[in-house]
């Protein structure tokens, strides 16, 4: 598990931070580092990151200090106690925490004007890294774990092209995500022609309810954007218009939702349905295979997702929650007729042992690194390695069939 | 299937009005409930186990049942006629009422306008 | 919370009914079918409260909603997804027919009980195909839209003239360079006479076998008969050859049904599991032929074929249950045809019906016909599915002409008498050369046919085993793949 935020000893600024969004670099990779930063300026947009008292070469707009000690109180780090004190640093200084130890070249951070907190926005080393594009949403689902806001969060999509525009050389897969992304329809169109010509093959996944795509106009701009590799992630949770609204708590959203998977098929857009396997899901998902199969046949891939106890999904717990151990047989049987159907089908998020063995072939370790944490018992487990383990973020809403597999 | 659904009116069966000899097997429909393509139609989808002779009699269609095989009773025949009878009214019922639906889907398959327009695609 | 669960119910009469029909399967059951087949088992009852606007229970109108059986009065989603299913069980259509039958001659050292056609003549240029007349059959297969060619040798036993497999094939595919079609060879051969040459070519050619096997050594022998008795030993050699040597796949047997089968189900399908081969296509006997002729069909009855039928399939359930993969082909073309959107384009079960779109015959004298039953309806004297010959017609003469649009227009399944409202329609078909061969018109009076009682008897058996059997269920959705 990794955190991504960590305060920071911002006492070696002269100023506010010239910049919110950075790339990180170490000194020994400068010369290959200085490029591929989209518009962005290379002055404003750098980071050097400096370990064990390493001298600071000239010309960044901003170092980073990994140097601490454990049980050592942030603010007391003496100058000079390491390597340079501030007064010898080329330019401004911020001193990271431990939890930020893991900080690497090619992450990208985000730094406030007053540089006492370090968020880190991409994760290079990370299999999944997602960028939030909004917090306003259309749907109100009752598992979301992402509450919708109402208010204006433009700022996040400022933020998101900076962050493409910083991506370091071979950055492979980027999650945009919401909220719903398709609200902003000019921005988001905007992010993608922008993720085309400044980072023109990376894998983008687009998290959406798809009901914007039940507007031709709209769909055909997205198309026309003509990035190579990108798919709508795009959820289903009920075969009839009666339980997903329910579900999604929106009048008329399977209707604009499964329009906008056909007109996205229809300009040969690639599309994954998404389906979070809760209480009211599990007894359909037979059905919800055979709608699938009957009438959206050319997905790229049905992701059966287990439930994240975290945002909504907390308050309406005894509504939604159902135990893994418990819908063991309506999953399989979901994934044997999306399987002979030859549909690529995917589980995520479902610990192994709460996993009907025959499924394990389709069970995906899924959870984002910072997202994940193994239990006590797991210790003894022999497929602990293969498995994602649980949500650090469900607290304590977890299978009670969990145990390890000898 | 009540009798406002336009099933067979079961309890007045005529016996042989017109008929050449006792044996004759009939059974009579209200002509208020029953129409004639309904029971055409059963006669046609009876026709391994029996032919029928449909004739008009008063406010009456009147069936008269010619069995193929001899091992059949008149009953098992009267049910059988029945049965196919309530389900024949009730296909021309579902026929009728999902035409419009049905055009609406042949005439979508088969003109090119998908659900975005042809030159986006 | 925005939107109430009791919101999304349905209200007394808040439905309507789109497109369906319904077969009453047994005195509890009832299932419901849509335009393209998709399917939902009701009580009788349920049938009565789902059109009368009366159903209570709220997750059976969920599964009718789902299977595009009912809507809500206004959507129009239903209406368009039913049309995509629809018009892509249609998409065979514009690409019509991508089999070509060549008999390269009429010759056979068998003399099958079953076979109506083949003959004993030595006199080889008598019944044997010319390059000639291959060239020219060759022209108009090539003249087809379909973007799949494949080039099937029949007989008589066609490697009597293996010669001219070997032209033919070389033929086609210089021919081919031009019109860059998917090409295939298929024989179809008794396998008597393989030997090193032929395997070498098939190896070379990559040509798949097609062979005839009716199940243990007395069955076969006693139906198919040959000099020395040795039917069944040569073909079961022969079948092994060419495993050994073109691979497991390359070759696949047919069995023809006798009334000499019928019990002995599970001994045949052991005979194809003991050769290793993983599909089976129990077949009902074919109406035509000297034996059976003038007799309205075959002899012996349609209950009788469905319980070796019944038989054969549950012997088939329980070898995969215990792990050895085994397929009944015709249950995997109907599975199809239950379970997806796709049409596999079987000739007995489409409608339009098959005869030309799916299949042309060149017989060995230049002949055309619309299907190989068409064919043996010719050497029974009744040319009425002739359709030119390669001598003189055109392409288009030959799919334009009346002894293939008649038929064709006359039994379209969504018109002809009973079809137009039977549940199946969805996974049947029109077969209108049974049907003049049996009942002397296209369209045939269904009540009477036997084509009809036997579909609908198969049809209401897989649907019955779904329902009752998980296992089956998923085995059908594998097998419709």
């Amino acid at each position: 598990m990794l955190k991504l935020m960590g305060r920071a000893d911002a006492s070696g600024l002269a100023g506010p931070v010239a910049n919110d969004v950075w790339r990180v670099c170490r000194p020994e990779d400068a010369d290959s580092d200085r490029s591929g930063v989209g518009d962005e300026d290379p002055a404003k947009s750098i980071a050097c990151l400096l370990r064990d008292g390493q001298a600071a070469p000239p010309g960044y707009g901003l170092y980073l200090m990994a140097e601490y000690e454990p049980g050592m109180r942030l603010g007391t780090l003496g100058a000079g106690s390491r390597g340079p004190g501030v007064s010898e640093m080329p330019g401004p200084v911020l001193r990271l925490g431990p939890e930020l130890a893991h900080l690497d070249a090619g992450d990208i951070i985000h730094v406030p004007d007053d540089g006492r907190l370090v968020t880190v926005l991409w994760k290079n080393s990370a299999r999944h890294n997602a960028l939030l594009l909004t917090e306003q949403c259309d749907n109100y689902c009752l598992m979301c774990s992402q509450p919708p806001k109402d208010r204006d969060d433009s700022w996040l999509f400022d933020r998101a092209r900076k962050v493409i525009s910083l991506l370091p050389v071979g950055a492979r897969a980027l999650s945009l995500t919401g909220g719903e992304p398709t609200l902003h329809a000019d921005a988001l169109i905007g992010l993608l022609e922008h993720c085309k010509r400044v980072a023109a093959g990376l894998s983008v996944h687009l998290l959406s309810n798809g009901r914007r795509f039940a507007d031709p106009v709209f769909t055909r701009r997205y198309a026309a954007v003509g990035l190579s590799d990108i798919m709508a992630g795009i959820p289903v949770y009920a075969p009839e218009p009666g339980l997903h609204d329910f579900i999604v708590q929106a009048a008329g959203a399977f209707d604009e939702t499964v329009h906008g998977i056909l007109n996205l098929a229809s300009l040969g857009q690639a599309v994954e349905i998404r389906v979070v396997v809760q209480r009211h899901t599990a007894p359909v998902l037979a059905g919800l295979a055979t709608f699938i199969v009957r009438n959206l046949p050319f997905v790229a891939q049905v992701a059966l997702m287990g439930l994240e106890m975290t945002g909504l999904a907390r308050p309406n717990s005894p509504l939604v929650w159902a135990d893994p151990a418990d819908y063991q047989r309506e999953l399989a049987g979901a994934v044997d007729i999306l399987a002979a159907a030859g549909i690529a089908t995917r589980i995520y998020n479902h610990q192994l042992c709460v996993l009907d063995r025959r499924l394990w072939p389709y069970a995906v370790r899924s959870i984002s690194d910072w997202k994940n944490d193994y239990l006590d018992i797991c210790g003894s487990c022999s497929v602990r390695d293969a498995c994602g383990g649980v949500f650090t973020t469900s607290g304590s809403r977890l299978s009670e069939q969990l145990r390890p597999v000898p | 299937m009540s009798p406002a659904d336009g099933a067979p009116r079961t309890g007045a069966e005529a016996t042989g009005a017109g008929a050449i000899g006792a044996a004759e097997i009939t059974l009579a429909f209200d002509q208020a409930t029953v129409n004639l393509d309904a029971l055409q139609r059963s006669a046609y989808a009876v026709a391994a186990e029996m032919t029928v002779d449909i004739r008009v009699s008063g406010a009456d269609y009147v069936c008269t049942f010619f069995p193929r095989k001899q091992d059949t009773t008149d009953d098992e025949l009267k049910h059988r006629f029945r049965a196919e009878v309530n389900d024949q009214i009730l296909r021309v019922r579902i026929a009728k009422e999902t035409e419009p639906l049905r055009n609406l889907v042949f005439a979508l398959a088969f003109s090119q306008t998908g659900l975005v327009e042809a030159e986006g695609a | 919370m925005k939107l109430e669960r009791v919101a999304t119910a349905l209200p007394r009469h808040g439905w309507q009914l789109l497109p369906l029909r319904f077969h009453r399967i047994d005195a509890d059951s009832v299932v419901l079918t849509n335009l393209v087949g998709e399917h939902v088992f009701v009580t009788p009852d349920e049938l009565s409260a789902v059109v009368n606007g009366t159903c209570a229970d709220q997750e059976l109108l969920a599964r009718l909603r789902a299977a595009h059986l009912i809507q809500v009065p206004g959507e129009t989603l239903p209406a368009e997804l039913l049309a995509i299913k629809l018009r892509t069980r249609m998409r065979r259509l514009p690409d019509s027919t991508g089999l070509h039958m060549f008999v390269v001659t009429l010759r056979c050292e068998h003399t099958c009980r079953y076979c109506q056609v083949s003959r004993q003549s030595a006199a080889k240029n008598e019944f044997d195909m010319t390059e000639e007349t291959a060239r020219r059959a060759l022209e108009l297969a090539f003249r087809s839209p379909s973007p799949h060619l494949k080039v099937e040798f029949q007989g008589g036993e066609p490697l009597l003239n293996f010669p001219l497999i070997r032209w033919i094939t070389a033929e086609a595919k210089r021919m081919n360079k031009e019109h860059g079609k998917d090409l295939a060879f298929v024989i179809a051969t008794n396998l008597a006479l393989l030997d090193e040459e032929i395997l070498d070519f098939c190896a070379e050619e990559e040509i798949h076998i097609s062979t005839s096997l009716d199940g243990p050594q007395d069955l076969h022998n006693g139906n198919r008969r040959r000099p020395g008795r040795d039917s069944w030993q040569q073909a079961v050699a022969g079948i092994r050859r060419v495993q050994e040597r073109l691979g497991k796949d390359r070759v696949s047997a047919l069995m023809t049904t006798t009334e000499a089968s019928l019990g002995r189900a599970a001994e045949i399908i052991n005979t194809y599991a003991e050769l290793g081969l993983h599909g089976i296509f129990l077949r009902p006997v074919s109406p035509y032929g000297f034996a059976l002729r003038g007799r309205g069909g075959a002899n012996y009855d349609v209950d009788r074929w469905l319980q070796f039928y019944e038989a054969g399939l549950d012997q088939i359930v329980e070898m995969n249950r215990q792990g050895v993969p085994m397929v009944e082909m015709y249950a995997s073309i109907i599975a199809k045809k239950m379970l997806t959107n796709a049409d596999p384009g079987y000739v007995d079960l489409t409608s339009p019906a098959g005869i030309g779109i799916g299949a042309l015959v060149y017989n060995y004298d230049g002949d055309i016909y619309a299907s190989d039953e068409g064919r043996m309806l010719a050497e029974m004297g009744d040319r009425t599915f002739r359709l030119g010959t390669v001598h003189d017609s055109s392409y288009a003469d030959i799919m334009l002409s009346d002894g293939l649009l008649y038929p064709l227009t006359e039994s379209i399944t969504l018109s002809a008498p009973m079809c137009a409202t039977c549940a199946f329609e969805p996974y049947c078909g029109a077969d209108p050369v049974f049907h003049y061969a049996t009942m002397g018109d296209f369209t045939g009076h269904k009540a009477l046919s036997a084509f009809c009682r036997r579909n609908m008897g198969v049809f209401t058996l897989l649907l019955r085993k779904m329902r009752d059997d998980p296992y089956f269920r998923d085995l059908l959705w594998r097998w419709a793949q």
